[in-house]
């Protein structure tokens, strides 16, 4: 057992993967909360794909994947809310446009240049073993300025997430928070890009939150839960990935699926047991 | 008299530009409990809003202590919207939700200030609830749900206290708890106003009355604003105004026949 922890450990490409691993799943876990709760989870999911457009533009043209990503990410955002605003319109088909016509962009341009193909398995499936150093700081910046971000706006955030209106009425500032939630999305987005690819980045954001959500009714046990279970996901499914010689990013993403899974049927069974269901007021129920 | 607390002038809001109620007039006293009473869609929940200063206006004004409310300012005012609104799948426990009350001057971080958990404390002692603190908001009756929003607003020390349907959704005993609270509360100088559909069980017991659909009919104590003719304004519809003793009775005046006079209908 010592030895299946230990000896990939001695690669250095593995101790960054593992960090890389650690640092995205907490962070994902930590922010997965309050994207489930406000809703956020698809345009989580979209601005993934987004991004994946913006990335392989930026390698076209040479430019840094961070700066082409996080302005293409920008413009995309832009964009929805320039589509969202006609009023036959809604937002989530506004999403749907906007960000899968940015991945076919980017699928279009990858096809006609073929060169750089291993760059861009790794922006749609993660690539955790070709974490380089800078892309560590990247993810522990993003890291810590979410966490510090969550942690001091924590009491009027949990206000604005739960009942809006009310806590408008109550004189917070809820368009510069929510704003504030929606740039640390699309930061965590970007820099989990390189870890866990486009198309599983949502997974990773939600999975560790409902699963976390079946074991409590309390916030903020659910955000730490949710921020540990993440982290937890990552080193399992990192290990696993270089053992089994599987994906990174999917092994991650499985590991999570399979822990739901047994969190989903424990509580299933536990609450056939107790004969209680799911308790919902008496005027919710007709 | 004293300064009006909160003062609408010729006041319309509506939404896309359409005007939901236009032209109204009302003023509230320090101390005064108020009752809107009106069909639903007569944009009682926007008048609410109005006064927060959430309702987007289209003409006349809203003052609150004197002072135009406009943008976003810490009005002394406490809130309890409808309880259909509410997620109550939301993960958060019943102290967790009275705290949001002090989320503005609670400071940073997650931890609860000494003395806003104390105050929290003292609040749901006195609405009954200490002993449900840590349950989750799923876990009460309607009229406990209530209760837990009631001391949400509270916390915030408000002068007024603004209503949603605080009897909807709740049994006979809870209505009644709840409009022996707000009385009490109405006695230590709180203002209040609140929205009701419930004409008999709620709306006859408060001292004054504002009829609403789409801007003010008619406002005065009930004796005054209970009459077939105002309420047949305010509705649309024939009601029957029963007296009996110094309350009246509101009935459904359908089928529009004298007969059935002697008969009780629910």
């Amino acid at each position: 057992m010592s030895g299946w922890l230990l000896e990939p450990l001695q690669f250095e490409f593995f101790r960054r993967g593992l960090l890389a691993a650690l640092l995205v799943g907490g962070l994902c876990g930590l922010i997965g909360p309050y994207i489930i709760l406000r809703r956020m989870s698809y345009i989580g999911h979209g601005l993934a794909h987004a991004v994946f457009g913006g990335a392989v533009v930026s390698f076209a043209l040479r430019v840094d994947f961070y700066l082409g990503a996080g302005l293409w990410g920008l413009l995309a955002a832009l964009l929805i809310g320039l589509v969202a605003r006609r009023r036959a319109i809604g937002a989530d088909a506004a999403i749907g446009i906007v960000t899968t016509a940015s991945f076919a962009l980017g699928v279009a341009i990858l096809s006609r240049t073929r060169q750089f193909t291993r760059n861009f398995e790794a922006a749609l499936f993660g690539n955790i073993l070709g974490v380089t150093e800078r892309d560590l700081w990247v993810i522990g910046g993003v890291a810590v300025i979410s966490g510090l971000f969550l942690l001091l706006t924590y009491k009027p955030l949990l206000f604005v997430l739960f009942d809006p209106e009310v806590a408008a009425a109550s004189g917070l500032p809820v368009g510069r928070l929510e704003a504030g939630l929606s740039l640390v999305l699309a930061s965590t987005v970007i820099a989990a890009l390189q870890v866990l690819g486009a198309t599983l980045i949502a997974a990773s954001v939600v999975i560790p939150a409902v699963t976390a959500r079946l074991l409590t009714h309390h916030f903020d046990r659910l955000v730490l839960l949710s921020t540990v279970l993440g982290a937890l996901c990552g080193l399992v499914g990192l290990y696993l990935s270089y053992h089994l010689d599987v994906a990174s990013g999917a092994t991650i993403v499985l590991v999570a699926t399979l822990l739901f899974a047994l969190v989903f049927l424990g509580t299933w069974a536990r609450q056939r047991q107790s004969g209680r269901r799911l308790t919902l007021p008496s005027h919710l129920v007709e | 008299m004293t300064a009006p607390l909160v003062e609408l002038r010729s006041l319309a809001c509506g939404y896309d530009g359409r005007p939901l109620f236009q032209g109204v007039d009302l003023a509230l006293a320090p101390g005064q409990f108020v009752g809107v009473v009106g069909p639903s869609g007569a944009g009682k929940t926007t008048l609410l809003k109005a006064i927060l200063g959430q309702a987007p206006v289209l003409a006349g004004e809203v003052r609150v202590l004197g002072q135009p409310v406009r943008g976003r300012r810490a009005l002394p005012i406490g809130y309890v919207p409808q309880v259909e609104t509410v997620d109550w799948t939301f993960p958060v426990t019943v102290e967790q939700v009275v705290l949001m009350g002090r989320a503005l001057e609670g400071g940073p971080g997650p931890w609860p200030r000494r003395e806003d958990r104390r105050a929290a404390r003292a609040i749901l002692e006195r609405l009954g609830l200490a002993a449900l603190a840590d349950r989750h908001i799923a876990d009460l009756s309607g009229g406990q749900q209530q209760r837990v929003f009631l001391a949400r607003a509270l916390i915030r020390q408000p002068r007024l206290l603004l209503l949603d349907e605080p009897t909807s959704g709740v049994d006979i005993a809870a209505r009644h708890e709840i409009l022996h609270l707000l009385l009490d509360l109405q006695r230590e100088g709180l203002t209040i106003l609140l929205t009701t559909h419930d004409l008999n069980a709620v709306a006859a017991h408060l001292p004054f009355l504002v009829c609403f659909n789409r801007g003010i009919i008619a406002q005065g104590p009930p004796p005054a604003v209970l009459t077939p003719a105002v309420l047949r304004r305010t509705y649309g519809a024939d009601l029957l105004v029963v007296e009996h003793g110094d309350r009246r009775l509101v009935a459904d005046g359908w089928p529009p026949t004298p007969a059935l006079s002697g008969e009780r209908r629910s």
